[in-house]
């Protein structure tokens, strides 16, 4: 029953999806699961903020050192989900944070997207500008032919897509885009077939019961 | 580094924050601006600090976007998602023209109170004993994906690609004739009349290489080859296109430093 059940209830709705597919009067059932698939993610990721709240507020407990950050993680969770959330619930009381939903740009809860989360993520990710750049220095060694081949394109697409590159050899831009349009079409073709027949293959063994390692152990 | 410091740190970049919005309270659209842009520019100094060491500034900085990140996603789901596909549908009875089911749109209104118990089962999780229940949700999620996954991902992997790759001989023909519509972009005729030919036999030989079921071996083996080194150039291809978009984010922050924030630059 613990286990059973659910292989049960994979089958029947994963049949139920092909059938949508499939077959046109099945239409409603597949604007429903459209509408089920964000309501169920949604109670995950609530889940999700469980987590993070436990494994923060566990460690603020205990006192473990660097507890402070914890705290402060917990801090800005608190402060951008209230700014969010009062001023929709109790308007009147909170309206002065700003109606993120009539007009977002005056709101706090805006404001702390744009000049604090916008700017922090985008530094993080630009970060891996230097660490890709370690990352290529260690694998951008010709020690054969097929490394040969992977800097080669590497670095002429990294020519080719620059003012400079084209300043220095303006054939670059043209070899640059033949690059990107023909042999790494190639390449992301072989391997999109190849990635949609996994994929197909693997759903269809989750939906039979072969692939149950999602069940997890025990009862 | 002691704990009392590190909280000191965090409580005050909080403080920070909360200074903020007594700011904008207080000094309404004309300061914000100007404000923000401090905030927004001592932010983007604190991530970059990183790549001289890990330090405080940079862990609170951190601890501070998990949080937001958190907070955000938790806010936009709630208003963009739960209440327009959940609430006003259920709730409110705000369904849209066609959404019916068995002919009935109140068994397709009152259906949606399916994914909510299922989502409700999920959270069981918390209590051990009870555990297993979630597995209902799970299972529902995982059938729904992959029973969508069969035919979509044969439809977009598959069929799409192998339909794209079969219209090449005849762009091929076309290009050979001079019909500049075939080659957007292309100044060089040879540059396409090379590069189609190449893209038909590297797609076979990268599928080639990916079939280990007959041994790579004899002509068989020649082709996996010419595989390998298509799918090479196709690496370092998606490689350096990677880095390029990583550095023009990361000029991005300087030029946000440079001009936005201390208007050294022209705009």
């Amino acid at each position: 029953m613990k286990r059973s059940l659910p292989l049960a209830i994979a089958l029947v709705m994963g049949l139920l999806m092909i059938g949508t597919y499939y077959f046109p009067w099945m239409d409603g059932f597949y604007r429903l699961v459209l509408l089920w698939s964000p309501v169920i993610a949604g109670f995950a990721f609530f889940l999700g903020i469980l987590s993070f709240l436990m494994h923060h507020i566990f460690k603020v407990r205990r006192k473990v050192p660097g507890w402070g950050y914890n705290l402060t993680a917990i801090l800005s969770f608190a402060v951008m989900l209230l700014v969010g959330l009062l001023p929709e619930i109790y308007p009147r009381l909170f309206g002065f944070l700003g109606d993120q939903q009539a007009d977002p740009d005056a709101s706090v809860f805006k404001w702390l997207f744009g000049n604090v989360l916008v700017p922090m993520e985008a530094t993080m990710f630009a970060l891996l500008a230097f660490y890709i750049a370690s990352a290529s220095f260690r694998a951008f060694r010709a020690r054969n032919l097929e490394a040969t081949l992977l800097l080669a394109a590497a670095i002429l697409i990294m020519i080719g897509r620059v003012p400079l590159g084209e300043w220095i050899f303006p054939p670059f831009t043209d070899i640059q885009q033949w690059i990107m349009e023909f042999p790494n079409t190639a390449a992301k073709r072989a391997i999109m077939i190849g990635v949609g027949l996994g994929m197909a293959a693997t759903a269809l063994k989750l939906m039979l019961g072969i692939e149950r390692a999602w069940i997890g152990r025990g009862d | 580094m002691k704990s009392p410091l590190n909280m000191g740190i965090g409580v005050g970049v909080v403080i920070l924050m909360v200074a903020s919005f007594f700011y904008k309270v207080s000094f309404g659209g004309e300061f914000i601006p100007s404000f923000g842009l401090w905030v927004a520019a001592w932010m983007t100094l604190i991530i970059l600090s990183f790549l001289y060491k890990d330090n405080p500034f940079y862990k609170a900085a951190e601890h501070i976007m998990v949080g937001l990140a958190m907070a955000y996603f938790a806010i936009y789901y709630i208003f963009q998602v739960l209440e327009p596909r959940f609430y006003n549908r259920l709730v409110l009875n705000e369904l849209q023209p066609g959404e019916q089911l068995f002919g009935s749109p109140e068994v397709f209104r009152w259906a949606l109170i399916i994914p909510a118990i299922l989502g409700c089962l999920m959270l069981t999780r918390i209590f051990p004993k009870v555990a297993w229940m979630s597995r209902w949700s799970i299972a529902a999620t995982i059938g729904l994906g992959s029973g969508l996954a069969i035919p979509v991902t044969i439809q977009a992997n598959i069929t799409t690609q192998i339909r794209a790759a079969s219209q090449l001989p005849l762009d091929y023909m076309t290009a050979l004739h001079g019909n500049a519509e075939v080659m957007p972009g292309f100044t060089n005729v040879h540059l396409w009349q090379i590069g189609v030919p190449l893209l038909m036999i590297g797609t076979i030989c990268g599928l080639m290489y990916f079939f280990f079921s007959v041994p790579h071996r004899g002509v068989f083996g020649y082709a996996a080859t010419f595989g390998i080194w298509i799918l090479m150039i196709g690496f370092g291809a998606s490689f350096g296109y990677t880095v390029m978009a990583r550095l023009s984010l990361f000029i991005g922050r300087v030029l946000f430093l440079l001009k936005d924030w201390l208007d050294w630059l022209p705009t």
